[in-house]
């Protein structure tokens, strides 16, 4: 038998409401790279929280190495690479390996030369032909990537976990990266490998475990199991009671002039190419890809945040240049952020400060004087209806719920009586009882003739709720279609760029 | 019936928290209880010629508080206002007395080249995007020194008309008192109800929430840093009106001074929070600060720490009032 870094045995954790993992048998080998695929809500963030050590498992346990039994309550050998960068831009290879312990003497002075021979040693086991004083600004993405596995890896981690490396990546960036990662074989160290790209675990991987709501469906050899195969484990039968689920869509006889038509347009930076597509007053069309297929830059650039290099847009059969926000909002076009708190919301002020933003000069009387009478109405009834849970429009947007926060800052948008409204994620951190209200919410927003471009990562959320689906796939369009048209193995196979519709 | 009751009750017990919490009744409390106390260790404490000093005394200060608390607001700072307020007056006294320009000119001349300062500062942090601390200290450096090359020590022996701006009396208050008084209603009543300057708040709340909305946030802090300017150069001009000459010291270290008061009036230096009254009552404060330790005859080398002190004081309270108003909300949800 091949040798262990970790093996878990029968592991169960359950959260209030649901059994994020039910009986979980896994391992990981010395020197492999182990895919584990499944949907959003499969379980995977739980496995990793229990391998790292971080959520003590219910049932079952958790041994590192081989054999020896290890609780988990000892410090486990677990090294997570996430999706974003932690590496410090401005700090050379050598000081980002060894940040926060660098070999030092006895006076505590850092030993600049044993720290940058030994990052050389360790970059020539990866293949890597860079300077180990050279800044990380000065290298690629896929290098970057590395130079992170190489901090994990020198602290004696057994583990690394990559979570989705790629997303960030150019596809040849990704092929790079691969061929970086052979070199992981040499250490002693195992890798899972964490991806929504289903393709690329052919490349890269040995084996795949694939997880559903919290249960392993199969761990395969690579070479014994075709993505197709992958994708049903993934998906499984979709039950009647997910079907009945779907909304009975009355759609209103289709008003067949497009409010917003693009031709063509491509992304400055190439993140998007050449999509072309229409929306139509009163329907709701979803935008689906995995993390860096390129939606959010594409509802940034329609919001004039992002510059094009081609293609041309057309409002209401007029076209417009989009270069500021401000333009976008005098066009009617409105982009809702999927990060509420960061860039959406001013958490520290009132209910009533928020909705009156976008339109303080609305809200004021003759010499610009803001009168509370005139908010005062306009945040009443944004409360009323949109159903917001509240003391008050005095009551700080801070103290309430991601659900009734969400609410407050398409409120905010609303305000400026959009012709398209765009909403990035709008369900990202929110309970499902809230989640249900903002949808349908939406639809009401889409029944008054607004045109709602809803983007999303989730599968079901999209073909649940909007009613045509656009879907892209590393910055391409790969399919436009009737979301009852489609269902969930499909709409997977085409954001994985496994199928693409004709041309 | 007892419902009733029992939410009247936690509505006072609220109302009640919020008020303790407010920095404008804290401060009020303060400066009430020194008046008070103060009497009775030296009679001359409440005399009207006092009071018109200690006034007197924060007009400058109150003036540029105003330029100062709208940056703030915004949740960016102004250090160059001392500079700007000495050359403001060196500009004002070399124009009426060397340059023969007449004492209105020189005084628009003066605001003007205050003016000019702001919209300096204003076009390095917002344009060129250098910090607002170390764009607004280089400008403070570069004032200050071009102060000094101008006029050396200072001007002294101004025209009586342009001194008069500074001392004449009106209804028992010196002009530049009934100066500060009007301009910190007037930006007063503005920020807290004027669209423009409402504005502030959301870009001090959140800066790109405010850009994405749609709020010209460019123009606005830019506009901002002209009216520090602005009120920077009319402390200087009412300044030399006073003292009937300009010194090139004159402001030395009161961007220091400015900024605790402000603080202590209730804005903060993450930005949104803050008003024009709380701000006033800052400055009052620190000003009775200083004459209470000259009426106790304490040495003024005490001072500066015992500012220092008041201002980690009442920083403190806030902080733990805070989390102590947190927790038992959380109490109360349990």
């Amino acid at each position: 038998m091949d040798e262990t870094v970790v093996t878990l045995k029968g592991i169960t954790k359950a959260f209030p409401g649901v059994v994020a993992l039910d009986r979980i048998d896994f391992d990981l080998r010395v020197g492999e790279i182990h895919a584990l695929v499944g949907k959003n809500g499969a379980g995977k963030s739980t496995l990793i929280s229990v391998i790292s050590g971080n959520q003590v498992p219910d049932r079952g346990e958790v041994l590192y190495g081989s054999g020896s039994a290890t609780g988990v309550h000892q410090f486990p050998p677990v090294a997570t690479v996430y999706q974003e960068s932690t590496l410090f831009p401005n700090l050379s290879i050598a000081d980002n390996v060894f940040s926060g312990d660098e070999p030092t003497d006895s006076l505590s002075m850092v030993k600049t030369r044993e720290k940058i021979r030994e990052t050389e040693r360790m970059l020539a086991l990866f293949n890597l032909n860079v300077s180990p004083s050279a800044p990380i600004l000065s290298i690629s993405p896929a290098e970057q990537k590395v130079v992170e596995i190489l901090r994990a890896v020198r602290r004696n981690c057994r583990v690394l976990i990559l979570d989705e490396p790629t997303a960030t990546l150019a596809l040849r960036e990704s092929y790079r990266l691969f061929e970086l990662l052979k070199g992981i074989r040499e250490t002693r160290v195992g890798i899972i490998y964490i991806s929504h790209r289903l393709e690329e675990i052919f490349q890269v991987a040995d084996r795949v475990t694939v997880l559903r709501d919290g249960r392993i469906q199969g761990t395969n050899d690579v070479r014994d199991i075709t993505i197709n195969q992958l994708v049903s484990m993934m998906v499984g039968q979709q039950t009647n009671l997910e079907r009945i689920q779907r909304r009975e869509r009355t759609r209103s006889a289709p008003d067949r002039t497009p409010v917003l038509d693009v031709q063509g347009i491509t992304h400055h930076h190439h993140k998007f190419r050449e999509i072309t597509f229409s929306v139509f007053p009163g329907e709701i069309l979803g935008i689906i890809g995995l993390t860096g297929a390129g939606k959010t830059e594409l509802a940034r650039t329609l919001f004039g945040l992002e510059r094009l290099e081609g293609g041309r847009i057309r409002l209401g059969g007029k076209a417009v240049t989009l270069r500021r926000p401000q333009q976008a909002i005098g066009q009617g076009i409105v982009y809702v952020t999927e990060s509420r708190k960061s860039d959406g919301l001013f958490l520290d002020m009132t209910i009533r400060d928020n909705i009156a933003a976008p339109v303080l000069e609305e809200v004021s009387g003759g010499l610009g004087f803001l009168s509370t009478k005139r908010m005062e109405k306009r945040v009443m009834e944004t409360i009323e209806k949109f159903d917001i849970s509240t003391t008050g429009g005095r009551q700080v947007v801070n103290t309430l719920s991601g659900g009734n926060q969400q609410k407050v800052l398409l409120g905010i948008w609303l305000q400026l009586r959009p012709r398209v409204l765009m909403v990035d994620e709008p369900t990202v951190g929110i309970d499902v009882t809230s989640k249900g209200e903002i949808f349908q919410l939406l639809r009401r927003i889409a029944d008054s003739g607004t045109a709602v471009i809803l983007i999303s990562s989730e599968t079901k959320e999209v073909i649940n709720h909007s009613d045509r689906i656009l879907t892209l796939y590393n910055g391409r369009k790969t399919g436009d279609f009737p979301a009852d048209q489609v269902d969930e193995n499909v709409l997977l196979e085409y954001i994985s760029g496994l199928r693409e519709a004709d041309r | 019936m007892i419902m009733d009751q029992v939410a009247k009750k936690a509505k006072e017990e609220r109302l009640l928290m919020t008020l303790a919490g407010r920095r404008e009744v804290i401060l009020g409390i303060l400066i009430v209880l020194i008046v008070i106390v103060m009497p009775f260790f030296n009679q001359y404490f409440l005399s009207f010629s006092n009071l018109g000093v200690l006034l007197l005394g924060s007009t400058h200060y109150a003036l540029m508080a105003i330029g100062i608390c709208l940056l703030l607001v915004m949740g960016e700072i102004d250090l160059s206002i001392g500079s700007t307020m000495a050359m403001a007056g060196i500009i004002a006294a070399l124009g009426m007395k060397y340059w023969g320009l007449g004492v209105p000119i020189s005084i628009i001349l003066a605001l003007l080249t205050a003016i000019l300062i702001g919209l300096v500062n204003g076009l390095l942090v917002v344009k060129i995007g250098i910090n607002f601390l170390i764009s607004t200290l280089a400008t403070m450096g570069i004032v200050r020194g071009l102060v000094v090359i101008l006029a050396e020590g200072g001007v002294a022996f101004l025209p009586q008309s342009f001194n008069a701006l500074g001392q004449t009396k009106i209804l028992g208050l010196v002009s530049p008192v009934w100066g500060m008084f009007v301009a910190v209603l007037i930006v007063g009543v503005l920020l807290a109800r004027h669209r423009f300057f409402r504005q502030m708040y959301y870009i001090g709340g959140n800066l790109k929430a405010a850009r994405l909305i749609g709020i010209p946030t460019d123009g606005v802090r830019l506009i901002t840093y002209i009216i520090s300017g602005f009120t920077a150069g009319l402390a200087g001009v009412l300044n030399a009106a006073r003292f009937g000459s300009a010194s090139s010291t004159t402001g030395t270290g009161s961007e220091m001074i400015v900024i605790s008061a402000t603080v202590l009036g209730g804005c903060s230096l993450s930005g949104g929070q803050g008003n024009m009254f709380g701000v006033f009552l800052g400055v009052i404060f620190i000003t009775l600060l200083s004459n209470v330790l000259v009426m106790l005859n304490v040495s003024t080398y005490w001072h500066q720490p015992v500012n220092g002190f008041v201002l980690i004081a009442a920083l403190s309270f806030d902080i733990l009032m805070n989390r102590w108003r947190l927790e038992q909300e959380r109490r109360r949800m349990l």
